[in-house]
């Protein structure tokens, strides 16, 4: 029993959970999901039904009751029955109270079976209670469902009057049909509207179509639209273009024609609003004072409403219709329907618009035609008239033309000869002023007749004309012709001559003739003729063979130097073959070869090469030229032989001599290459030192002096006056007396050296005597180097000294004058040479350098290489070691030389102690 | 007096001697360091002795050079002793040696041919750019 009454209450429970779920999709868009959602509702109602019977469940209940009543009974004898087969008892009825006695507690057990019926019974009427609760809801539900698929079937079958009669907040079902019954009524509603919106469009077109009177189809428009509209009134108004108003062609009201061919413009009114807005306009509410203005069609009786619509097609405005009503609001599809018909109004009225114009066009062009044909009928007659008084005068006319062209003809041969002319025809008066000029002046001399006459041509500077002129004037019957050259119009040089005659007296022309030829050509001819003499001439007289040749090797032209140059007259060679005449085969071969070449080539072609006869052996250079004519075919080659034997032997001599110059100084090279001090002698006493030498020519100027004795190490800078072999030369001297200085007396301090050799030189040189006038002698930085007292002497002759310690520099400048050469201060005593002592220490460096590094020309302006740019470099790369200042000296020098050429020769000495 | 006018060249230097001149000129400028120098420099002494015989009132010569050889320096001096002879003749002469601002050699010379010749000596540095 409890099993069965827990699955009723599970049934009951998913029922409801079931309604809930339905909430949430409570709208049928579609009628299939109407039909399933009625379906799931009547599955329910089955499934309530099994369960339901009442009076089956009461029966349930009672046998429940009794079941537990008897179980109660059953215990209660059962534990009788044990208390008697424990307590041995007889079977009595006293047994068994005397039983109760002696156990009082089953007094509590009889009355066991009387509890356990109350208690069953208390807990089924529990039960029953809330059943009957659950059935009366189901039941409600049932029904509600049964009336909301009553309520979808009706509108099914199109009944949307059927309502159901209350509808609860939480009937969804319901709620969700009455709205979709709503929206099923609107659309329908919509549908009604479309329909009558297109059948009234349909009825209009008909209209329209039917009409071709403008007017009369205004007014059918306006009475089919306000019979189908309900309206009352109604007025139609076209747009005239040219007049820019619109004019009311049409008005309907009460079944009466009025108002028609009121006029109004543009934005006059509410018709001109409408045409302005190019929108329609719709109003209730219609002010009185308003209304005569607006409207022509209300009468006594004030509509309600009003509403215009313009009339437009593709923009343009074709009109505006009208229409009023007495109803208080009109329909929206009334509204629609003419808005909506304002274009195919519009478009019908155009394409009238048009055909109208068409017709009259084509009546108007008819009238035309009917009065052109009668005019030209008169015309005809006149004409005829016309014609024979033409022929008349046409016949006078030709007479009179062909008397003309007589005229003009011979006229125009005049000019055409004058024009074509190769003389220039000029008439001057006696004043020198152009009276005529023949038309031949343009083509040749590149001026208009215009140009010319009246106006005195001798100004242009003519001055050869002037001249003729006034000897004509002078000497009247002595005709005058002459040369001269001119320049015409065109810039172009032109030879004339120009005869002139005094016709001052000849009636005809009475002036000054002068007839003027252009003789250019002839000129030229001349001027050719004359030079190809000239030529000749030249060619005869040369000292050079000259020959031509025709490029099948007979010879045209042969001047006398043959008989010199192959042993043959020219008279011997000309007009023969290269083979028949009589000359040395290997110059035949020479011409041969030398020929074909050119005529191979076309081309000029020149050779040295080795004439050879009997008596002598010359060499030739021999040019051949290729000559052609005016249609570019070679002709001849001119050959021009021309003797360098002379020549040669000379270059071959200078040759010769200046190799021997170059040997000379060569060896000379090698000698001063012995006084040059050895490298690794130089090392093995300063080792941190380098010498950078680089003389400009072969042999130097410039020498690097180095000397050890005892203690002192002398090291020098020398640069002799001059460079290549006379620098050279002194550099001996200078080497020789130096080393003479130092090995006889190693005391002396370097400014005493410098006197000595200073003095030395002089001698040397005889540059002690008076008379004597020679400058030369040499510039120098001298040091003498005591390493164990460290000290160094230093003097110099117009060469300075840089020592450097750190990066600190200081600058020995040295003395302002040379060593040698005579004295310079002329009458005063020379100054000894300054010697200055300084003590070195480790790391101390000196530098001393000819003037050829800082004269050197280069950069990128050719500027001087400069001793500052010496300074600098020391101390900016100090920590340079000597080598690396080698080095670097020398690249720079190279970067700073560029494309210029070195100016002298260079020396430089560092020494790093 | 026939003008001298030499235009310069990489060896030679441009000199311009011109006493007849509406503004009279005595100039040698650019480099010096001629093949033959006393072949170069002749003309000009001889032309100075000339000069020397008549000389203007006033006369200005100018030194303008970027580089001169040995060789050359002892002409230079050469006619620097003439123009000395001349000023110690009673003529106006004064000398301008022209140098670059930046060049010290050629401005060291300058002074030491001012310590040497006694005439009138004006040193004037100019700027290349």
């Amino acid at each position: 029993m409890v099993t069965k009454f827990k699955n009723i209450l599970k049934i009951c429970y998913s029922l409801k959970k079931c309604k809930f779920e339905n909430h949430f999709q409570p709208k049928f868009t579609t009628k299939s999901q109407y039909h399933q959602t009625k379906n799931t509702v009547n599955s329910e109602t089955a499934l309530m039904k099994v369960f339901n019977p009442n009076r089956k469940n009461t029966n349930y209940a009672r046998k429940y009751i009794l079941a537990w009543a008897f179980f109660g009974l059953l215990l209660t004898l059962t534990v009788w029955t044990y208390e008697i087969f424990i307590k041995d008892l007889s079977q009595r009825f006293n047994d068994i109270l005397n039983l109760h006695f002696n156990n009082p507690e089953l007094f509590l057990i009889d009355i066991l079976p009387l509890l356990f019926g109350f208690i069953a019974h208390r807990i089924t009427r529990n039960y029953k209670e809330k059943i009957k609760n659950l059935l009366e809801d189901i039941s409600q539900k049932d029904q509600l469902i049964n009336k909301n698929t009553e309520f979808a079937k009706n509108i099914g079958k199109g009944d949307f009057s059927s309502l159901p009669t209350i509808i609860s907040a939480d009937d969804t079902i319901g709620n969700s049909l009455l709205l979709m019954r709503d929206n099923l009524v609107a659309n329908y509603q919509k549908e009604n509207e479309q329909n009558w919106i297109a059948r009234g469009k349909e009825i209009i077109r008909d209209v329209l179509s039917h009409h071709t009177n403008i007017e009369i189809l205004a007014y059918e428009t306006l009475v089919s639209l306000i019979n189908y509209t309900n309206t009352i009134q109604g007025a139609f108004y076209i747009y005239d273009d040219t007049e820019k108003k619109l004019i009311n062609i049409a008005s309907y009201a009460y079944n009466r024609k009025k108002y028609v061919n009121q006029e109004f413009r543009i934005g006059q009114g509410l018709v001109g609003q409408a045409a302005y807005e190019k929108d329609f306009i719709y109003r209730r509410e219609i002010p009185d004072e308003y209304m005569s203005i607006s409207s022509g069609i209300l009468g006594t009786k004030k509509p309600k409403t009003i509403l215009l619509v313009p009339l437009i097609s593709d923009e343009k405005l074709q009109g505006v219709v009208e229409f009023a009503s007495l109803d208080h609001d009109l329909d929206p599809p009334v509204i629609a329907l003419i808005r909506e018909l304002g274009e195919i109004i519009a478009q019908t009225l155009y394409t009238l618009k048009v055909n109208t114009q068409t017709e009259n066009l084509l009546r108007e062009s008819q009238e035309l035609t009917k009065r052109l044909q009668k005019n030209e009928d008169d015309l005809r007659r006149n004409a005829e008239q016309m014609q024979r008084t033409q022929k008349e005068l046409e016949n006078s006319n030709r007479e009179l033309a062909s008397q003309i062209a007589e005229v003009e003809k011979g006229q125009n041969r005049l000019f055409a000869l004058l024009q074509n002319a190769s003389e220039v025809i000029t008439i001057y008066d006696s004043d020198g002023i152009v009276k005529y000029v023949s038309p031949s002046v343009k083509s040749i001399l590149g001026f208009d007749t215009d140009e010319m006459i009246g106006k005195n041509r001798f100004d242009r500077g003519e001055s050869i004309l002037q001249d003729a002129f006034n000897q004509l004037l002078r000497e009247p019957h002595v005709p005058r012709t002459f040369e001269y050259h001119y320049q015409n119009k065109n810039k172009e040089q032109l030879w004339l001559e120009t005869t002139g005659r005094n016709l001052l007296n000849n009636s005809a022309i009475s002036g000054i003739l002068f007839n003027t030829r252009d003789i250019t050509v002839r000129k030229v001819a001349e001027k050719a003729q004359r030079m190809s003499g000239e030529m000749q001439a030249l060619s005869e007289n040369s000292p050079d063979l000259i020959i031509r040749i025709a490029p099948d090797g007979k010879f045209y032209y042969a001047n006398p130097m043959i008989s010199d140059y192959m042993g043959v007259t020219p008279i011997q060679v000309i007009k023969k073959g290269i083979d028949e005449i009589n000359i040395n085969n290997q110059i035949k071969e020479i011409f041969r070869n030398v020929l074909t070449t050119v005529l191979e080539s076309g081309k000029k072609f020149d050779a040295e090469t080795l004439f050879k006869t009997d008596e002598s052996e010359r060499i030739i250079h021999l040019n051949a030229i290729p000559e052609y004519n005016k249609q570019r075919e070679m002709e001849t080659v001119l050959f021009v032989a021309h003797d360098i034997t002379e020549r040669k032997r000379i270059e071959t001599e200078i040759e010769e001599k200046n190799k021997s110059i170059t040997e000379s100084i060569n060896y000379a090279q090698r000698i001063q290459t012995a006084i040059i001090p050895d490298n690794d002698l130089i090392m093995r006493f300063l080792p941190k030192s380098f010498v950078m030498y680089k003389p400009r020519d072969v042999v130097s100027g410039d020498f690097p002096w180095f000397f050890e004795n005892g203690d002192f190490v002398y090291i020098a800078a020398v640069d002799c006056t001059g460079h290549g072999v006379p620098g050279a030369l002194l550099s001996f001297i200078g080497y020789f007396i130096l080393n003479n200085i130092v090995d006889h007396d190693n005391t002396l301090n370097a400014g005493q050296i410098l006197d000595k050799l200073h003095e030395q030189v002089r001698k040397t040189l005889k540059q002690d005597t008076p008379e004597a006038n020679a400058r030369d002698g040499m510039d120098i930085a001298l040091c003498k180097i005591n390493s164990r007292a460290k000290e160094i002497h230093y003097a110099g002759a117009h060469r300075p000294m840089y020592f450097c310690r750190g990066n600190e520099i200081t600058q020995y400048k040295g003395d302002p004058k040379a060593v040698g050469g005579i004295p310079v201060k002329r009458g005063k005593k020379e100054d000894d040479f300054v010697n200055y002592a300084i003590k070195i220490e480790t790391g101390d460096k000196i530098f001393i350098f000819s003037d050829g590094l800082p004269d050197q020309i280069g950069g990128e302006d050719g500027r001087k290489y400069q001793a500052k740019r010496i300074r600098d470099i020391i101390a900016e790369k100090n920590e340079l070691s000597m080598p690396e200042y080698q080095e670097y000296f020398e690249s720079d020098l190279l970067n700073w030389k560029g494309k210029y050429k070195q100016i002298d020769d260079i020396l430089l000495i560092g020494i790093e102690f | 007096m026939q003008a001298i006018k030499i235009p310069g060249s990489d060896d030679t230097p441009k000199v311009i001697l011109d006493a007849t001149a509406e503004n009279p000129l005595f100039e040698i400028s650019g480099r010096s360091l001629p093949e033959d120098v006393v072949a170069f420099y002749d003309p000009i002494l001889e032309w100075l002795d000339e000069y020397a015989q008549k000389p203007l009132k006033k006369t200005i010569f100018n030194f303008k050079l970027e580089y001169f050889n040995t060789a050359s320096s002892k002409l230079l001096l050469d006619i620097l002793l003439k123009l000395e002879d001349m000023h110690q003749d009673g003529a106006d002469v004064l000398v301008r040696w022209h140098f670059p601002d930046d060049d010290e050699d050629m401005e060291e010379a300058g002074e030491e041919y001012a310590d040497i010749v006694e005439v009138p000596f004006e040193q004037v540095s100019y700027s290349i750019d």
